[in-house]
């Protein structure tokens, strides 16, 4: 999705003055992406559940005293972090995810497209050295790639430097490369055997 | 066009047709994509990394179960309407309808779900979350069939569902025979004045006692009808219904035999007019009996009007004495309007649900 700041900041402007569809409309549009980011912290969903209703419902209550915003999708996020990153403090516990439980159980549209077999195969390769990085890198890759926020933005979601993000990002696509590379040498060597 | 030649692995995850593309599961921008492919063949180590990072990325998401995203929302609602005291609510609703009416071209443009808007109102707007919403345990028929689907209800009412259209309802033990539809539906409903028949069909719900009608509501499409056989039906807009308070007449469309309206849910305007093919009302005789032979026109005209239910008005005088003599039959309505017409030389008109005909002489 295009992120188009004038639109955000005109929602949440009517928002804050205390529109309900607005408001709803923040919800409708925001709540796929935030349980999906919330549900890497804490494993149990009810949990989750209840951080994105406290998030918002604080939202609302809190609304005259907001200030304006013209990328909604990362306030939510920068957000939901800080909450979810308070509650695990007290508990001392940042819950590690249960990504085959998971996998196993859904079936994602995105690979359903004409893709070739050499094609899933290093989607395949991808997920598990993706699930196998450390907690924080997979983090920041998923807010700069699929999320598609610039690293300024993930910097003050994650609290970290804007430096710590570009390196956590440049490793990661690093190793990813040298797998993708040796995959795909290795396919196209199999390739060429076979014809 | 961006600059293709120098895009790397990171570039394709920030282009905007790269990420529909993957996102959409290879259904949109693919002609794009598949051309890019021939064109830059150079660049396909990169698209192919970009495109199974994007894809694992997307299948490392943990979405949420279907129903939880309404269950929160119903809960976030609910306390925050809680903190509200009653004034307060209702001094602040006034001025943001206005805004709601202003984001309203937003969220058609955006395609947005509907339902919210709803939930601020009491009964939501389309048929899924209507039947979630409902009070009462309710049976759900689809028909899956090629054909029309004949479903009996506990009071004796039958509704003849048309392929792919769905219909819940009740056993009707409740002080109302309720049922909810998405897609078309000929309903005969069976006489009850005690029990009022309310047909919720996503925009648009119908209420009746006892008569027959056909009504095609779809989710999805902002285009709704009705229309009547037999009896007297009431029409609303759902956001306008309450099913427990007497409805002000200026809130709803009245709608007699072969009368029919048409809801558009873009602009909430109801049409009322004539259904495409009038049928003779119940209790006016054999359809056989429409030869008229030396009849004036007058009469002629005020025998279709007392058939069909409809009013038909002439302007020409003339035409009152003038006598025809025409073997009309069982023709549809319109078939006859034509004869006669024709004959005196005159044409008609549908205005609404008036037919209006005009010139003509009598020379004969």
């Amino acid at each position: 999705m295009i992120h188009d700041s004038q639109h955000d900041t005109q929602i949440w402007d009517a928002f804050r003055l205390g529109d309900k569809n607005a408001y709803a409309q923040v919800y409708e549009l925001y709540f796929d992406s935030l349980y999906s980011y919330g549900k890497k912290f804490m494993s149990d969903p009810t949990r989750v559940e209840d951080a994105i209703q406290d998030l918002f419902i604080t939202l609302w209550r809190t609304r005259e005293k907001l200030s304006a915003v013209d990328n909604i999708k990362f306030y939510l996020f920068r957000s939901l972090r800080r909450d979810i990153h308070r509650i695990s403090e007290k508990e001392n516990v940042f819950n590690k995810v249960d990504f085959d439980s998971f996998l196993d159980s859904h079936n994602h549209p995105a690979e359903e497209y004409g893709s070739t077999d050499s094609d899933r195969e290093l989607t395949q390769k991808l997920v598990a050295i993706l699930k196998e990085l450390p907690r924080r890198q997979l983090e920041s890759i998923t807010l700069r790639y699929y999320e598609n926020f610039s690293i300024a933005e993930i910097a003050s979601i994650m609290d970290v430097s804007e430096k710590t993000v570009r390196n956590t990002l440049h490793n990661s696509l690093t190793l990813l490369r040298k797998n993708s590379n040796m995959l795909y040498t290795f396919l196209k060597l199999t390739l060429m055997l076979w014809h | 066009m961006e600059n293709y030649s120098n895009y790397k692995t990171e570039d394709f995850l920030h282009d905007e047709r790269f990420r529909k593309w993957i996102l959409s599961g290879g259904e949109e921008e693919s002609l794009f994509w598949e051309n890019f492919k021939l064109q830059f063949p150079e660049k396909n180590k990169e698209l192919i990394l970009a495109r199974a990072l994007l894809t694992s990325l997307s299948q490392l998401q943990l979405p949420a179960e279907k129903e939880v995203k309404q269950k929160i929302w119903t809960r976030v609602e609910s306390s925050i309407d809680k903190t509200f005291p009653e004034s307060e609510a209702h001094y602040i609703r006034r001025p943001f309808y206005r805004w709601w009416m202003a984001a309203a071209i937003l969220l058609i443009a955006g395609g947005l779900a509907w339902i919210f808007r709803s939930t601020f109102k009491g009964v939501p707007l389309e048929y899924k979350t209507q039947v979630v919403a409902a009070k009462m345990p309710l049976r759900e028929k689809i028909n899956v069939s090629q054909a029309g689907q004949t479903i009996s209800l506990a009071d004796g009412s039958t509704v003849k569902l048309k392929p792919g259209s769905k219909l819940s309802y009740s056993d009707f033990s409740a002080n109302k025979r309720v049922v909810y539809l998405d897609g078309e539906g000929y309903f005969d409903v069976a006489k009850n004045s005690a029990k009022p028949f309310i047909v919720y069909a996503g925009r648009i719900v119908v209420q009746v006692v006892g008569t027959s009608f056909s009504v095609v509501s779809n989710t999805g499409k902002a285009i709704s009808n009705v229309s009547v056989t037999s009896g007297k039906v009431k029409v609303f807009a759902t956001d306008k219904f309450e099913e427990s308070a007497e409805q002000k007449a200026e809130q709803m469309i009245y709608l007699l035999p072969n009368q029919r309206v048409v809801y558009d849910a873009r602009t909430s305007i109801f049409k009322k007019g004539l259904v495409e093919q009038p049928v003779q009302l119940a209790g006016t005789g054999d359809p056989k009996e429409f030869y008229f032979d030396n009849t004036s026109v007058k009469d002629i005209l005020g025998e279709l009007e007392t058939a069909y239910g409809v009013n038909i008005d002439y302007n020409n005088a003339s035409l009152k004495t003038c006598k025809v003599t025409a073997p009309l039959g069982d023709l549809p309505l319109f078939r006859k309007l034509d004869i006669i017409c024709q004959t005196v030389g005159a044409t008609y008109e549908v205005f609404g649900t008036e037919i209006v005909i005009s010139g003509g002489a009598c020379d004969l």
